[in-house]
């Protein structure tokens, strides 16, 4: 009986960890659809999806899913693409167990040695000022971005290990009180975490600081009201009247959004137009440019 | 000392080797929940040398010249190493990491007048990494040198050691220091090079207040510069506030030796002591650890012969007197690691001999019952048999 438990035990949390991005549903009102690999079946309360499904919801449907560390998410938009929302299921704050086990087992690890006997390991400490922004490329300009509700990752490439990494929400654009402090787990943000630690404000600055120093400008992000965003939509309409084709309608319309920067929306307009004609290239680029985490060259001498 | 020649005696000198050599051998940290350990995992009493002795009080190096830029701008360095040119320096390091391109005009200026200035040494990074080395640093190639920045040391640790040369393949690069030492001293340059050392101690002679020290700013108003800069050794980097932690480093001489503090000098300051250290030739060389050892194993002989005669002739009083022993020998050691490396600039760990002072004591009681279970086992001949204690 024991071992029987222990055995379950073993094999729930190893299944736990290997399913960090998989979905579970668990409600489900209305009919709705999900799309892996092309082929869709209609979707059910306790399938469990994997972050490349494609959900397709019909009117007044709603679906309740839980990411792998129990966060509910509820989706009622006619299409939702697991993938752009993952980010969402990165525990920011993880329990008081995991981060003493944590600490135990990185502690257990880190056999300490003479820096000087293995220097090349050791030589992270740099003698001087930094002048510029250290070698962190982002997937989209994060100068400015505006969001409303839709969901945004905000990814980014770097030599820099993680742990040197941090992110600050600021109040002001310059000097001011920190609202917040994330440690950097993975190379990218969701726009809705950041959100979330900026203590209700509309506008708030951020930034990622390398060795707990401020190297970058600050980047504005604008939490948007929904009659602001809803003038920005009506502009966008009347700009693309012009156009009968629906899928070039949103290509256009993401792009006007993209020009107003918001991201997230306009994501979603061109995965929208992508949908409608999956093969055309004009189409995809856009959504690959914001999805897809950039690339980057070291200087080397 | 009727016991030093004793076999019980070598051989329990040599079961405290091993299990050292076996405790060496365990690949995770067991001291996982221990503070003390945790805090003194960066301490070396050696530190104390520089720090409670009066060393650090020495001479103003009037080789060296460093000039705070503070949080100038790019135009503003640019314009300081034009200005620099007609003070006819002898080399002048520049101790700022430019990682990417900004303002492209700004940028060529500033790229025209690092390469209009003679002898600059321009500061990069050097990452390791299992692809080979990163370089970062966008405006070396304009330089006539440059050199990297990296200094041995724990992440936000004690920076004790440096790095005068890496080598991979078919290239070697310099260290900031060194790419200086060699436009402004080709002997001391020729000394560095021929000791080879991998890692070299840092021998911290002075803090900031014993360099000359310019601010960009105040540079423009004095008319006496230019009798400080001619033919020395000019270091240009960062220098903030007391309380400003950019670019700042623990190093030996933080007067607070353990525990949290903040660090104490500059990345710029740091360089400067390591030049002054290879001018002056005042190098600390390390005791080889094979000595380290032949004189652990020697001096815990010894030892051994006293515990067994503590532990056969004083039981009752046995574990009091050897405690107040190993407090003191540790206390002595230490002192004598710190005498040697002030007095002789030798580096000594006595860290093996400490330790294995202190495992004796516990390592004698398991040596005595293995020899009462060979006596019982196979005769073997043990001076614990007697049941005096």
């Amino acid at each position: 009986m024991r071992t029987a438990f222990l055995i379950t035990t073993f094999l729930g949390c190893f299944f736990n960890m290997v399913a960090q991005d998989n979905f579970l549903v668990y409600q489900l009102k209305g009919k709705a659809t999900v799309t892996v690999n092309a082929r869709s079946q209609p979707l059910r309360v306790g399938q469990i999806l994997s972050k490349t499904a494609l959900l397709r919801l019909d009117k007044a449907a709603s679906v309740g899913v839980l990411c792998a560390n129990y966060i509910p998410m509820f989706f009622s938009n006619p299409e939702v693409r697991l993938d752009t929302v993952s980010l969402s299921c990165i525990k920011q704050q993880p329990s008081i167990t995991a981060s003493y086990f944590r600490f135990v087992w990185n502690e257990l690890r880190h056999h300490p040695s003479a820096p000087e006997n293995d220097r090349r390991r050791y030589m992270n400490n740099i003698g001087g000022a930094i002048r510029g922004c250290p070698g962190i490329n982002f997937s989209i300009s994060p100068d400015t971005i505006r969001y409303l509700n839709a969901p945004l990752e905000i990814s980014w490439k770097t030599q820099l290990a993680r742990d040197r990494l941090t992110i600050n929400i600021y109040e002001d654009e310059s000097g001011g009180s920190i609202l917040a402090t994330l440690s950097v787990t993975k190379n990218f943000i969701s726009v809705d975490t950041l959100k979330k630690y900026s203590l209700g404000r509309s506008e708030v600055y951020w930034s990622i600081l390398v060795d707990d120093q401020e190297h970058c400008s600050r980047n504005f992000l604008s939490f948007t009201e929904l009659e602001i965003y809803n003038n920005i939509i009506r502009d966008a309409e009347i700009a693309t009247n012009a156009f009968t084709d629906a899928a070039e309608k949103n290509f256009l319309k993401g792009f006007y959004l993209e020009q107003q920067r918001f991201y997230g929306e306009a994501l979603l307009m061109y995965t929208e137009a992508l949908d409608l004609e999956p093969n055309n290239k004009r189409y995809r680029k856009p959504v690959d440019d914001l999805t897809k985490i950039p690339n980057t060259q070291p200087s080397k001498q | 000392m009727k016991y030093l020649f004793k076999k019980d005696t070598v051989f329990a000198t040599i079961a405290v080797f091993i299990v050292m050599g076996l405790f060496s051998l365990i690949p995770l940290n067991t001291h996982v929940l221990d503070p003390i350990r945790i805090a003194l995992t960066d301490i070396s009493y050696n530190d104390l040398s520089f720090d409670r002795s009066e060393k650090n009080t020495g001479q103003v190096d009037s080789n060296i010249v460093i000039i705070n830029v503070g949080n100038s701008d790019r135009a503003s360095i640019a314009n300081l190493l034009v200005t620099l040119k007609g003070h006819h320096p002898k080399v002048v390091g520049i101790d700022l990491l430019f990682l990417d391109p900004k303002d492209p005009s700004v940028d060529s200026l500033l790229k025209a007048s690092i390469a209009d200035l003679p002898n600059t040494v321009l500061a990069h990074d050097i990452r390791f990494t299992d692809g080979g080395p990163i370089v970062s640093g966008f405006l070396t190639p304009y330089a006539t040198a440059s050199g990297y920045i990296n200094f041995i040391g724990e992440r936000k640790g004690v920076i004790r050691h440096f790095s005068p040369f890496e080598a991979w393949k078919d290239t070697i690069a310099q260290s900031f220091p060194g790419a200086i030492i060699k436009f402004a001293d080709s002997s001391a340059f020729a000394e560095l090079k021929a000791r080879s050392h991998t890692a070299e101690l840092i021998n911290y002679t002075r803090q900031s207040t014993q360099y000359i020290t310019l601010d960009l700013a105040a540079m423009a108003n004095n008319q006496n510069v230019s009798s400080l800069l001619h033919n020395k050794i000019v270091l240009i980097g960062y220098i903030g506030g007391a309380n400003d932690i950019e670019d700042r480093h623990f190093t030996p001489l933080n007067p607070q030796f353990m525990g949290k503090s903040i660090p104490d000098m500059n990345g710029v300051v740091i360089h400067a002591n390591i030049i002054s250290m290879i001018l002056e030739g005042s190098y600390i060389n390390k005791i080889p650890t094979w000595l380290n050892v032949l004189i652990a194993l020697l001096f815990t002989w010894i030892f051994m012969a006293y515990t067994i005669k503590f532990f056969l002739e004083h039981h009752l009083w046995y574990h009091l007197i050897m405690k107040c022993i190993q407090l003191t020998l540790t206390i002595l050691f230490v002192y004598l690691g710190i005498i040697i490396r002030e007095y002789l600039h030798l580096s000594a760990s006595f860290s093996i001999l400490v330790v294995s002072i202190i495992l004796a004591v516990d390592v004698l009681y398991f040596y005595e019952a293995l020899a009462l279970w060979l006596h019982k086992k196979f005769r073997y001949q043990t001076i614990f048999n007697k049941s005096n204690h």
